[in-house]
């Protein structure tokens, strides 16, 4: 294992795919392909209508790699606490190739081994978005009333 | 419907999966096809894109004759993603741009990339050792940066490499003239 820059190339036709998958749903009110200070990501953000008012902005953010590594990242922000969780395929030395980084800082130590769906949109489809839909109905039953 | 109360009618996962779903077959393949950074087989495919091993291999065809995917073997015969036309979709991207957007691309691009420099004090971020930089909590934010770095280098080469192309093409035209 390197420590240095892992040299893989952005896979944009996924990502482009994706983005135009998350744009057909009302949860979402916006995509941004590479936006500024974004140059590998897909920025899913979610419609703020959906969860309760103390939680500020909840999004999702994509990266996608030619040679199969990815990286999903969800962003949430409540009363002015940040948090974030992460689902990564990438060789590394302290997990296996699939794995997670769990709330609330997706910090590295904390990471858990994973094995995910063989494509992206899948793991999109099957891991992410339940755990998204999950994490939306528990805010609702802390703060929503 | 938005919501005032509990989050029932917040479903994600259930809007995407059907919409997926809902794809014909064709895209559903392409989908996969996408996705084929290692080569594999016709009912693999198949299997990932939900669809019969004959519908599967008719659009596999189909889309080696367009160049999306190669034929790895033939017996067994699997296919994996073309990368060098996925390389050449991109560059007829860059291809549409009216010269003053190639040019405020590429300088926005040419900030970045000083910025990078700056951040790690490197030159490239090949030169960088990502754990002086980092705690061992927070190193894979700094691959995550290196990495940003690096696509931001392979933008830039590509847009040289349109820019220099039209720079030909245009002495070219004025020789003609």
């Amino acid at each position: 294992m390197t420590e240095s820059a892992p040299s893989r190339s952005v896979d944009e036709a996924t990502l482009r795919y994706l983005g135009r998958a998350f744009g057909r749903r009302d949860e979402v009110s916006q995509t941004s392909l590479f936006p500024a200070n974004k140059p590998e990501r897909l920025a899913v953000t979610l419609d703020a209508e959906y969860y309760p008012e103390l939680v500020g902005v909840v999004s999702l953010e994509l990266r996608a790699y030619t040679n199969g590594d990815f990286h999903v990242s969800y962003h949430e922000t409540r009363a002015g606490d940040r948090r974030q969780c992460r689902w990564d395929r990438h060789d590394q030395p302290h997990n296996t190739r699939d794995h997670f980084h769990p709330l609330p800082d997706a910090d590295t130590t904390a990471a858990v081994d994973r094995s995910y769906a063989t494509d992206l949109t899948r793991v999109i489809e099957g891991t992410v978005l339940p755990w998204v839909d999950e994490r939306v109905g528990s805010l609702w039953e802390s703060d929503g009333r | 419907m938005p919501a005032d109360g509990p989050g029932e009618e917040f479903g994600l996962a259930e809007g995407f999966s059907a919409d997926l779903d809902a794809e014909p077959a064709d895209e559903r393949v392409y989908r996969v096809a996408l996705q084929l950074y290692d080569p594999a087989g016709v009912s693999e495919i198949a299997e990932r894109a939900s669809c019969a091993p004959d519908t599967a291999r008719r659009h596999l065809k189909r889309l080696a004759d367009i160049g999306v995917v190669e034929r790895v073997s033939e017996s067994p015969l699997t296919f994996a993603r073309n990368e060098s036309y996925f390389e050449w979709r991109l560059r007829n991207r860059l291809e549409a741009l009216s010269r003053d957007e190639l040019h405020e691309r590429l300088t926005e691009l040419t900030e970045r990339e000083s910025a990078f420099r700056e951040r790690f004090d490197a030159e490239s971020p090949t030169d960088v050792d990502a754990l002086h930089h980092a705690e061992y909590d927070d190193i894979e934010t700094v691959w995550l940066a290196l990495s940003e770095w690096h696509t931001v280098r392979e933008r830039i080469d590509r847009l040289e490499a349109v820019r220099r192309g039209r720079g030909s093409d245009l002495s070219a035209e004025e020789n003609a003239a």
